[in-house]
């Protein structure tokens, strides 16, 4: 019987050691999965009120910091002076609705915790660091005003992709939400989900006149794997069938950069640099950052070959040249051709002519309130500037609510080449400033 | 060692000033918590004072935390959780003065078996089961509404079927059959499986069925006695063991069977496979958050956010413990119940006869139920309603648990050293069938020690059919391990 009571004991005890084990792994090793899982808004809490890093666009405009609590030392609140202008990309921070956008993907390293950030010292495995991560963003502020302008008050998002490395300089959605009123909200029931930022969680069914340059570049775009890899959380399932062109903004402006960039599809980023910051000091976002983590980008896979990239990019500088003819009669397209013609653009813009957008729900906490989307009409345009060698890709979708005649391909992207050429003209306006994006090798 | 384990707990206790809802509003009932673990050391040195010393201790820690970390969840708690603690060390203490009495109880293994099953009908009877409406996952519930309180029967039921079974070795219940009596470790071991089939089917908690198995079929596995005459007779060794290992296989397979046809307890095996599935947050999600939040070193007791994780204060309370205390602070409790495990072997490998069962079968289901409970926590297993031992809300588990604590004491007291004449309170050896003085030739090495154990039981059992010295017997198959 002593041997079965201490076999017994041993099988008991190797059962508690594997629990030992799992403990270690559900505390430490695999902690990551959950931490960052949508429905997870343990970090939101204990954040709130911790010290966090500050997020800043690429010439040093604060769009995320920690604000000191009045008669607190250790309190802080979060703070986004640009409010909805970001709030698709820095996300929102609250107890009630979890994290979202950055402050939900890059939560580790705005807290701290992250170990590139934190662990500088064995001590720190056990005591707090009190260092924080800054984030500096590819972001432009002054492009992302420009964006935000040039759609005005119409639906839809405008994305501005770097054509190189897929840098997202500007990128804006409207229906936009302001992440204050969703940090103040202390019950769910005061602060409804954020709608989707239809930049890149948004899928629209496009389509464009058979055999043209448009159809082209949206059957290139149509072969994508599951998701852009965009380290902006939520971003939906973008796998479909061949030849299925339901797209997010984003990855028209990937596959227009890609045809600029000689067939590769660039892998997009909105994060630049991560540095680590003492907690105690102020962020200073008007200095220059300096070491910390640069995101390298990276190609995703190649599109096309570098023969066929060139040759629609031809075909696209040629279209360009038409659509000024084509605009010059209406009043609006005449900006649109003095525009056009000033930064010698490639474009393509395409009717809504049976095009209809469909609204994919994202999955987790951020959902859209106008649930009746499929019925708008979207258009969409894309650009490339300067035409003879692109720096950027634009990329614009408008819901609209126009009924459109089968036919009358005049009207069809007018609108949205407009848009997409003032933004344009912005974006290789202000990327001659040296603080821009590019900072890395 | 009590008063050591309750000081940590108070100093635990004042930190959480942090929340919310004040803890210090409960600082009355932790006192009053305090006074019961005082008044169990004075029990325990009264009634069982060569008992060890480190068990209490342990267990008293565990308590002492749970009151804490169940009083930090839920401060409405604290009082009823105070109270049940007190219960708990009123049943310890009353259990200590009722083993001198076991011997009734062994002798009766059928009554026991069947209040134990009365205990796990009442108990069925108001379990919730498993909701699988609606899609969203309901972890099974196995609590029984009385009105004022809401208890786990099954807890006081696990050890009745632990005494059974130990009884059932010594002696056979009247109505069993003739012809079975030799085989009734086999038909105990058939029954125990069934009726934790159907625990499983009805209460629809694995865990459950698991810890009834387990009580009912480890004191005939233990048991390493040889054939006897008469009414002890049984069957031999090497064909018990494999009649028992057949039975315990056939079980775990109907397990699993059940686990992979039955659609409430398949809901649970997939939603523990994937829990990230459910539409809804469940309680095994939020569980692998609070880990994931309490990292190495937790985020300090009072910091946590238990309030996301449903039955928080019972069936995971091992998540709030491991957000706040982290995986050192959780790796500790692991630690205690590891080693409330070691001392109750230890206790069991120095007692003699129907004692060791006893206490080996007491140890491992106190240990299983612990084991099987954090192991639902930790997504090792799915998740049960079984509740962890000491540290989890729960009046009647906490009583089942003192009095399977208890039980180890005051057979952890007995065995040291001869009690000749001390008229020592000590579990008395189980009585012997009416005829029989010392049975099969005994080789001279087994009759010595034991010889004085005989006296000592005679003189206590005057009155009492002479007890034959069962002890010799079975050392002797074992001469070689012991």
């Amino acid at each position: 019987m002593n041997r079965r009571i201490a076999q017994l004991t041993v099988l008991l005890a190797a059962g508690f050691a594997v629990l030992v084990i799992q403990l270690t792994n559900v505390g430490y090793f695999s902690a990551d999965g959950p931490r960052r899982h949508q429905d997870n808004t343990r970090s939101a809490v204990a954040a709130i009120g911790a010290a966090r890093g500050a997020i800043t666009s690429a010439e040093g405009e604060t769009i995320a910091v920690a604000l000191a609590v009045q008669d607190s030392d250790t309190l802080q609140i979060r703070d986004y002076p640009h409010g909805r202008l970001y709030a698709h990309v820095a996300g929102y921070l609250s107890p009630a609705a979890g994290a979202g956008g950055l402050e939900r993907s890059y939560d580790a390293e705005l807290s701290g915790r992250a170990a590139e950030i934190s662990l500088t010292r064995l001590a720190d495995l056990f005591a707090d660091s009190g260092r924080v991560g800054d984030l500096r963003l590819t972001i432009h502020h002054g492009v992302q005003l420009t964006a935000r302008a040039a759609l005005g008050d119409r639906d839809g998002a405008i994305v501005v992709v770097d054509v190189t490395t897929g840098a997202v300089v500007a990128m804006w959605s409207r229906p936009s939400f302001d992440p204050n009123v969703v940090v103040a909200a202390t019950a769910e029931s005061d602060a409804p989900p954020p709608p989707a930022a239809r930049a890149y969680q948004s899928r629209y069914e496009l389509s464009a006149t058979a055999q043209s340059a448009a159809s082209e570049l949206l059957q290139w775009a149509a072969t994508r794997s599951a998701a852009t890899g965009l380290d902006l959380p939520a971003e939906p399932d973008l796998s479909g069938a061949p030849g299925d062109a339901t797209l997010t903004p984003l990855h028209l402006a990937l596959t227009a950069a890609a045809i600029g960039n000689g067939g590769a599809l660039m892998t997009p980023f909105v994060v630049n640099r991560i540095t680590a910051r003492s907690a105690s000091q102020p962020p200073d976002p008007q200095q220059a950052p300096a070491g910390g983590q640069v995101i390298q980008p990276h190609m995703s896979h190649r599109l096309v070959t570098t023969a066929e990239a060139a040759d629609l990019l031809a075909r696209m500088t040629t279209l360009a040249q038409q659509m000024s003819i084509q605009l010059r009669p209406t009043d609006t397209s005449e900006a649109a051709a003095a525009i056009a013609s000033g930064i010698g653009a490639s474009g393509i813009g395409a009717s809504g002519n049976g095009a209809h957008a469909t609204d994919f729900e994202p999955s987790g906490p951020s959902g859209s309130s106008d649930d009746d989307i499929a019925a708008a009409v979207a258009e969409w345009a894309v650009l490339l500037a300067p035409a003879q060698d692109p720096v950027i890709a634009v990329a614009v979708v408008i819901e609209s609510d126009l009924e459109l005649d089968a036919g009358d391909s005049r009207t069809g992207g007018t609108l949205a080449s407009l848009i997409a050429a003032t933004a344009a003209e912005a974006a290789l306006a202000l990327r001659t400033d040296p603080t821009s994006v590019g900072d890395g090798p | 060692m009590v008063i050591c384990g309750v000081y940590a707990v108070a100093a635990a206790g004042t930190s959480r000033a942090d929340s919310p809802d004040s803890l210090w509003s409960a600082a009355p009932w932790l006192g009053a918590v305090l006074a019961c673990g005082v008044l169990v050391h004075l029990g325990i040195r009264l009634l069982a004072p060569r008992s060890n010393e480190i068990l209490a201790g342990l267990v008293g820690l565990l308590v002492g935390l749970g009151w804490v970390f169940v009083a930090r969840i839920d401060v409405s708690l604290a009082q009823s959780h105070a109270l049940a603690v007190a219960a708990g060390s009123g049943a310890l203490v009353l259990t200590l003065l009722a083993m001198r009495r076991l011997g009734w109880l062994l002798r009766r293994p059928g009554t026991s078996a069947i209040v134990a099953s009365g205990l796990l009908v009442a108990g069925g009877l108001g379990a919730g089961g498993v909701d699988t409406s609606g899609g969203s996952y309901v972890p099974p519930s196995i609590w029984l509404d009385v009105g004022f309180a809401r208890v786990q029967p099954s807890s006081l039921a696990k050890l009745l079927l632990v005494v059974a079974a130990c009884g059932l070795t010594i002696s056979a219940p009247r109505w069993l059959p003739p012809r079975l009596r030799p085989h009734r470790h086999a038909v105990g071991a058939i029954v125990a499986a069934i009726g934790a089939w159907t625990v499983l089917v009805t209460q629809q908690d694995y865990g459950l069925s698991i810890v009834i198995f387990a009580a009912a079929w480890l004191p005939l596995w233990l048991d390493g006695s040889e054939a006897r005459n008469g009414d002890l007779r049984v069957m031999p060794l090497s064909t018990r063991t494999r009649a028992l290992g057949g039975v315990a296989a056939t079980y775990g397979a109907g397990l699993v069977m059940l686990a992979t046809v039955y659609d409430p307890l398949s809901v649970q095996v997939r939603h523990w496979l994937n829990p990230w599935a459910s539409p809804e947050i469940s309680a095994v999600s939020q569980a692998a958050f609070a880990f994931a939040a309490g990292g190495i070193t937790g985020v300090g007791p009072g910091l946590g956010s238990p309030d996301r994780i449903a039955a928080a204060h019972s069936d995971f309370v091992f998540a709030v413990v491991g957000e706040e205390l982290g995986i050192l602070g959780a790796a500790g409790v692991l630690a205690a119940f590891m080693l409330i495990i070691g001392i109750g072997a230890g206790i069991a490998q120095r007692a003699r006869g129907t004692n060791r069962l006893l206490a080996a079968s007491v140890t491992v289901v106190v240990g299983l139920q612990a084991m099987l409970s954090i192991a639902g926590v930790l997504r090792v297993l799915p998740a049960t309603a079984v509740a962890a031992p000491f540290i989890a809300h729960g009046p009647a588990a906490l009583i089942g648990n003192c009095i399977a604590v208890a039980m180890l004491l005051a057979l952890s007291d007995s065995d040291v050293g001869a009690r000749l004449g001390r008229g020592a309170p000590g579990v008395p050896d189980p009585p012997e069938p009416p005829n029989r003085p010392s049975e099969s030739a005994p080789s001279a090495a087994s009759a010595t020690g034991e010889l004085s154990v005989a006296v000592d039981v005679d003189r206590r059992r005057a009155a009492e059919p002479p007890p034959a010295p069962v002890l010799p017997t079975r050392r002797a198959p074992e001469g070689a391990e012991s």
